[in-house]
Order: structure tokens, then sequence, then C-alpha cells
């Protein structure tokens, strides 16, 4: 009885599983479909010859977005993330006055839409000439890093038993001096569930790329694959390769770090 | 050496200066720029502002069609997450609760998409629905031997509905983890002494863990409606607001508003309506939960 209900659950969630993935494997089936395959059998049907060419073609078109990308969330993650984990620290550390509307302050820029600062923010980089620049989309991609990665080290900061901080005090280490040596490497788990997070809110971001980069060679992948698509509409296996491509690396990070993503992104949807 | 707990030293704000400078710069400074700018009017590329104190506000909310139409499309994106995602979140977290074979691939599956962005997860669906080549039609006409055809683009005033399913594959995983996270902190004990009264497992559903639940149900209310205010990407990649401009939403709207007819005073009024409306959900509801407490 017990293994027969045992059974029963774990093919119920194993059919579900598949039935809700299945633009996914439709996506994968027509990307390794040859073309020659594409045009006689037509897209709905299940690929006899997997190819992974369609790949290697829309790579051709896509790379550059692609390595693009790759540069912004390399840069723009760890230096939002530590210029954040400073004012994390002195929030939960430090004795200040107002201490409250700072962390208010900060906590706005997680409950607003980005849609308000769009405008503002083009003329800024339009007027510091940094509109379609590399420095422009690294710059805003790092501030917007900052209330998340902020929200994340503060809370985990408060939460750490302050024995060895103040061991270190009676020692006569400064507040700079604990704050490198012993809180940041402390926080480690808390660094790496933001920059989890931050780096697939970057490389999945459309509103800052379609918005400050209109030129081709700087393009993110998101917007470049926008226009990819309008440029080639009926050659879908040559899309469908290029949306799996771009969502291979967030897709990695996923596999590897499922659990640290989830807990990030409950957490931060709790005060969102 | 660090003085013990004298405030306002000068130490706190060093620390503090780099991210205050940057956020108050590219976040706090734009926030109040375009609300300074929804009482202009300022055609952009012209360089003449005029004043219109409300005009703005009061011409958008009086006389614009596709406001309207926009806003209904936000409000009806935030009943149809509570019906799709919400709901079926609160299923998936329930059933997978307990620890079964079977379980964790479903909840990867399920969170898959949450992780994948937008402009795929739309690229997608567009392709799902396309009336020669998507998933949907040929699944219906294989099945019906050619008699039921679907095109999502026949009738304009549905494709909203559209939009919104998609956007709900995408956003059930995230409800099902802020579900699973409320439930993994029901005490144990409670539960266990539960059990040991004899309550069956719809009793247990229905007076323990559901009541548990409370507060993480107004927290996921009360942020995926906000969510579904914030809506942009899908409807961007989908559909571009379209056909007739009917399937915009106040995020679409503000952007097509400012970057594509260029008029900058009306864009921001209307982001700020947005952001208005995003305030009063979050008082509202926090509210709601203070007094549940008292």
């Amino acid at each position: 009885m017990t293994r027969w209900k045992k059974t029963a659950w774990c093919l119920l969630f194993v059919v579900i599983g598949l039935i809700w993935l299945m633009p996914v494997f439709y996506l994968i089936n027509v990307s390794v479909k040859p073309a020659a395959e594409f045009y006689t059998q037509g897209v709905f049907s299940i690929t006899l010859h997997p190819t992974l060419d369609n790949f290697a073609e829309s790579w051709k078109k896509i790379g550059t977005f692609f390595l693009n990308s790759v540069v912004n969330v390399v840069v723009s993650v760890p230096l939002g993330i530590l210029i954040a984990s400073l004012g994390a620290y002195a929030l939960a550390r430090l004795p200040m006055k107002g201490r409250g509307f700072f962390v208010t302050l900060f906590m706005m820029g997680m409950l607003l839409p980005v849609h308000v600062t769009l405008l503002p923010n083009y003329i800024t980089l339009q007027k510091l000439n940094l509109l379609n620049s590399r420095a422009g989309i690294l710059l805003l991609y790092t501030v917007f890093n900052i209330p998340f990665a902020m929200y994340m080290l503060q809370g985990f900061f408060m939460g750490l038993s302050r024995e060895i901080e103040e061991s270190a005090i009676i020692d006569g280490a400064g507040s700079f001096q604990i704050y490198i040596h012993i809180a940041l490497p402390m926080a480690r788990p808390a660094i790496i569930i933001s920059g989890l997070l931050c780096f697939i809110a970057v490389w999945n971001d459309l509103v800052f790329a379609i918005t400050f980069v209109q030129n081709n060679i700087k393009m993110p992948i998101t917007a470049g694959l926008l226009q990819f698509m309008g440029e080639f509409t009926s050659h879908y296996e040559k899309i469908t390769a290029g949306i799996l491509l771009s969502a291979l690396p967030v897709f990695i990070l996923y596999l590897f770090f499922q659990k640290q993503i989830m807990e990030g992104m409950a957490e931060g949807a709790v005060k969102g | 050496m660090r003085k013990k707990g004298k405030k306002g030293g000068l130490e706190p704000y060093l620390f503090l200066a780099l991210p205050l400078l940057l956020y108050g710069f590219f976040i706090i400074y734009p926030m109040l720029y375009s609300l300074y700018l929804s009482f202009f009017d300022w055609e952009g590329m012209s360089n003449k502002h005029q004043f219109a104190g409300l005009g703005n506000y009061v011409d958008i909310i009086r006389n614009d069609e596709i406001f309207r139409i926009s806003l209904f499309n936000n409000l009806r994106w935030c009943v149809g997450t509570v019906l799709l995602p919400v709901t079926l979140g609160l299923l998936f977290a329930l059933v997978l609760n307990r620890k079964r074979t079977g379980a964790g691939f479903l909840r990867t599956a399920v969170f898959t998409p949450v992780v994948l962005s937008v402009t795929a997860v739309g690229m997608m669906w567009r392709w799902m629905y396309d009336p020669t080549t998507g998933l949907i039609n040929n699944t219906l006409k294989w099945f019906s031997g050619g008699k039921v055809t679907f095109n999502w683009y026949a009738d304009t005033g549905n494709i909203i509905y559209y939009l919104i399913v998609a956007g709900s594959w995408a956003y059930t995983g995230m409800c099902m983890i802020m579900f699973g996270a409320g439930i993994k902190s029901i005490s144990s004990s409670v539960l266990e002494s539960a059990m040991l009264d004899g309550v069956n497992g719809r009793q247990m559903l229905f007076y323990i863990v559901l009541p548990q639940l409370r507060n993480t149900l107004n927290t996921v209310l009360i942020y995926s409606m906000a969510q579904a205010f914030k809506v942009f990407d899908l409807v961007y990649v989908m559909t571009g607001g379209g056909p007739g401009r009917k399937t915009n939403v106040l995020a679409s709207l503000s952007y097509e508003t400012v970057f594509s007819y260029y008029q900058y005073g009306r864009g921001s009024a209307i982001a700020w309506i947005l952001t208005i409306v995003l305030l009063f959900i979050s008082l509202v509801v926090n509210k709601l939960i203070s007094m549940q407490k008292e």
C-alpha cells in the first residue's frame, strides 16, 4: 500500500514536472534540428539527426552580445557588492545618528519601479557622454546591485556574534581593519547569495539594455537576442539555439547553487 | 581605537559615503527629478519646458483611453497572479513539503523558469502560441485531427490573458519557494503535538498549517501585487504593447510615452502614478498585517 502510494506520488511529480518544462523541451528539440530537416519535417516533429550546427551559427550572431554580458556581470557584480558591504557594515555595526533613516532610504530602492529612474538617468548619461558606452551601463548595473546586496549583507552582519570583533577591538584594531579582516571573510555565505542574485539580475536585465545601449557592439545579450530575432524571423532553429545559449550561464549557476538561489530570492521577496 | 557606544562619530559616515553617493546620484536624485519633470510639458528633442502643474496627471486620468486600458491590464495581471501562480505555488509548496521521491525534480522544474530571463521566456511563449509553428496549436490540431485551431493574436481583447499565462508560468516557482519558507517556519512542536492528538491530514492542513501561513500569505500577496504592477519585460518582448497599444501596462506605457513619443513630462507622470500605486499597495497591506497582530 505505502509503496504503491509512494510510486504514484513520484510518478505524478515527474509527469507534472515534465509538462511544466514542455516549452523548454520544445525549444531544445527545434534547436538541434538540422536546417534541412526543419524545412522537410516542419517544426513539430521529433528531431531525428540532432546537430549543434544551429548553436555555432547563432553564436556568430550573438557571441559579441554574450561576451558583453559576461563583462557586465564580471565587473558590476563584485563592485556593487563590495560597495554595498561598506554601507551594510556601517548600518549593522557602527553606532551612528540617523541609522533608521538610512536603512529605510536604501530599502526604498528595492520597492520602487526602475521606470521612474530611466529618463533622468538617460539625461544624466547623455550629459556625461556615457550613453551607448560600456562605462555607462557598467555604472548603472553596479549602482542598481547595491540595494539588494546591502539588504542581504546588513541582515547577515546583524546576525553575527560580536565576540570576535570585540576581542579585536581590545587588541586595538580599527573599524576598517575589522571590516576587512573579520567581517568580510565571515560574510562569505551572504556574499555568495548576493552575488548569485545580482548575477542573475544583471544577466537577465532588459530595461537598461534597451534604454542605455543602442549601439550594436556594446549591446547585452537580452537586447541582442531581440534584435537577432527581428532579423531572422523565420529561422526558428537558429533563434531557439540563441535563446538556449543566452540562458546557459544562469542555468549552470542554477544547477550548482539551487539552494542558495531559492533562499536568497525568498528572503529578498519578503522585504521587496 | 573605537570609542564604545559613542554616537555620531565620523567613521560610520566614511563607510556610508560611497554607497550613499552612488545611490543618491543614480536612484534618489532621478526619482525626484522625474517627479519634478512630471509637472512640466516637455516634448523631448525641443528644449521647451512649460510648467503644467498637475496638468499631466489630470489629463492622463481624465482623458487617456490607453492609460485606462493599461491600468486595467495591470489589475487583470494582479487577479491572474492570485488565481494562477499564487494558488499553484501554494499547492506545490504543500505537496512538496514532505520528503517524497521525485519532489526535488518537480521543485527544480517549477523553479527553472524563474531564473530564465524574461526575454527568453517571452520569446519562448510567443513561439508556444504561434499559430503555425507553436506547440499549443499543433498539439490541438494533432489531437483533433486539424479541427480545433487556436490563434492567440486573433482576438485583440484576449491577448493580455495569454501574456498573463506566460508570466504565470515564469512566476509560480517564486510563490512556491515563498510558501515553502513559510511552511518550514511553522514550529515542529505544534505539528508534533497535533499528530499526537490524532489529527488527520485534512484537519492538519485546514486547522493548523493554513492558519499558521497567514502572515506568509500576506507577504506573498503584497509582493505578487507589486510584481503585477511592475511588469514590463514580458509585454515588451511579446507584443510591444500592441496591437493598437491595447496590451500595454503602466510600465510599458510610461516607457513608450518617453522613448517612442518623446513626451517626457507625461511619461514621468505615468511612472509616478505607478510608483504611487506601489506605495499604496505596500502601505495598505502592511496596515492589514499590523491590524491582525493587535
